[in-house]
């Protein structure tokens, strides 16, 4: 099982997991174009345009977390898990309501959020004078990230699971480069059903902390607190839980207007509440895994695991 | 600062193969800094006359290939120690009259906007003017001519203050 662990851990395999990161990189030329866009707006402004990425974002941050509840009250606990997540970017995602300049009528419009088509257009009644709305940039129905996970346990029904990925800047100075980056993530799941010896179902409860941080202006964190419970019948493992999760996405630009202030903005996630259902095959030192999360968000997740 | 947004695109944009999922190339709504121009009144005098000269390319990225503009507002203000009494004034536009405006000197020492005060009267050629200028991104002359009531006292020198708002939308080139 060691060897196995060995393996998994090789270099290839973290390049492979750090890649996944590295590949979210693409055309500089489209990149620069959500630049401005964001840039075109104010702190006021901006919230309703990027506000979905960081609901999806978070969504996917707080998932993932546990595949069973079956943590023992004492025992050898050692896995390697290769997850990937995904957030699907529903109608409510692709419209806000943005503020038209002041001294129009009407105040407000529709249009389009990072993930929204074309930007809608306001006309004031009086002056017949419009307004635009910047195209969304992103056309996808489901927001991925993919992270490794190793929980270890079992200590007095307690196990810790903790996630890391470190990408090195890449390119060069001048803003051309990508920044370094950092996913980190560290919970503990604790043993429920080792108190309640009579209920035929694993019970446990866990506590997750993530962070992803990129360069020094981005950065997302999240937290999970809920309670799940599983049942494994020969090598299938169905699961399911309910959690509370917060998540927070802190932006940090300089306008294109010089005349308003520095745009220092931290976005609440929308998913505070979800439900999980899931299910695993688990095969000696190999294990496969996959649920899906109900919330605000609707959330898919599924990987592979290494270990006992 | 490519980077540092970069970086949020990491956060928003994570396909499962390249970066296909990017809208390319996406129309970026971009609020161009206000065209502003500031006509003085001299000493003792009733009338003013002046013209101010704005570069668009210097209001915006000009990496940017415009496609479209609109003009979204603008504003007629007046600053200084007097009040001048009754005012009135026209702004061109490359020759084209682009607004008047009639009140009292005090009325617009708060910034009048013409999408809610009544002291103000657009001129629709004026305006296609001015966007027409932005889109071809040649030089905006933009010229006051008016009048005040009460002659400026002291030595002092009070100004009217013009700024037109204009949004273009562009993709990069």
């Amino acid at each position: 099982m060691i060897n196995t662990l060995r393996q998994a851990l090789r270099p290839p395999v973290l390049i492979c997991a750090a890649s996944a990161l590295l590949m979210m990189t693409g055309s500089l030329h489209a990149q620069s174009s959500l630049e401005d866009a964001l840039k075109q707006y104010a702190a006021t402004e901006v919230k309703g345009y990027i506000q979905p990425a960081g609901d999806l974002f978070g969504a996917n941050l707080n998932a993932g977390l546990f595949h069973s509840a079956a943590v023992s009250p004492m025992g050898f606990h050692l896995k390697l898990e290769f997850i990937a997540m995904g957030s699907l970017v529903g109608d409510a995602q692709k419209t806000y309501t943005a503020n038209a300049p002041a001294g129009f009528n009407p105040a407000t419009f529709q249009t389009a959020t990072v993930f929204g088509g074309k930007g809608a257009m306001v006309k004031d009644l009086a002056t017949g004078f419009t307004y635009r709305g910047s195209d969304g940039v992103i056309v996808t129905t489901i927001v991925p990230l993919a992270v490794p996970q190793i929980s270890i346990g079992d200590l007095f029904g307690t196990r810790l699971m903790v996630r890391l990925v470190a990408t090195p800047k890449i390119g060069g100075d001048g803003g051309d480069g990508f920044p370094s980056s950092t996913l980190w993530g560290i919970g503990v799941q604790h043993s429920v059903s080792q108190y309640l010896p009579s209920v035929p179902l694993d019970i446990a409860g866990h506590f997750f902390y993530n962070r992803f941080r990129v360069g020094d202006l981005i950065n997302v964190s999240g937290i999970s607190i809920g309670a799940e419970a599983s049942k494994s019948i020969s090598v299938l493992t169905f699961y399911g839980g309910f959690a509370w999760e917060q998540s927070t996405m802190n932006l940090k630009y300089t306008p294109s207007n010089a005349t308003e202030p520095l745009v220092d903005l931290t976005l609440d996630g929308a998913n505070n509440f979800r439900f999980t259902l899931g299910l695993g095959l688990n095969l000696a030192f190999f294990s496969v895994f996959g649920d899906a999360n109900f919330g605000s968000v609707t959330n898919f997740t599924a990987g592979i695991g290494f270990g006992i | 600062m490519k980077a540092r947004l970069l970086a949020l695109v990491v956060i928003t944009a994570l396909p499962l193969v390249g970066f296909d999922c990017i809208v390319s190339p996406f129309t970026v709504s971009i609020n161009l800094d206000p065209l502003n121009g500031t006509y003085p009144i001299k000493p003792g005098a009733t009338k003013y006359a002046d013209s101010v000269i704005v570069n668009p390319g210097s209001l915006y990225n000009t990496s940017y290939e415009l496609t479209g503009a609109s003009v979204y507002d603008i504003k007629v203000s007046t600053s200084g120690r007097s009040n001048l009494g009754p005012c009135s004034g026209t702004i061109f536009v490359n020759g084209d009259t682009l607004l008047t405006f009639k009140g009292n000197w005090t009325d617009f020492s708060t910034p009048q906007s013409l999408l809610t005060s009544a002291l103000m009267t657009r001129n629709a050629a004026g305006v296609t003017q001015l966007v027409n200028a932005v889109l071809s991104s040649q030089p905006v002359k933009l010229r006051a001519v008016g009048a005040v009531t009460n002659p400026l006292a002291g030595l002092n020198t009070d100004f009217v203050t013009v700024s037109a708002y204009v949004q273009a939308y562009g993709q990069l080139k």
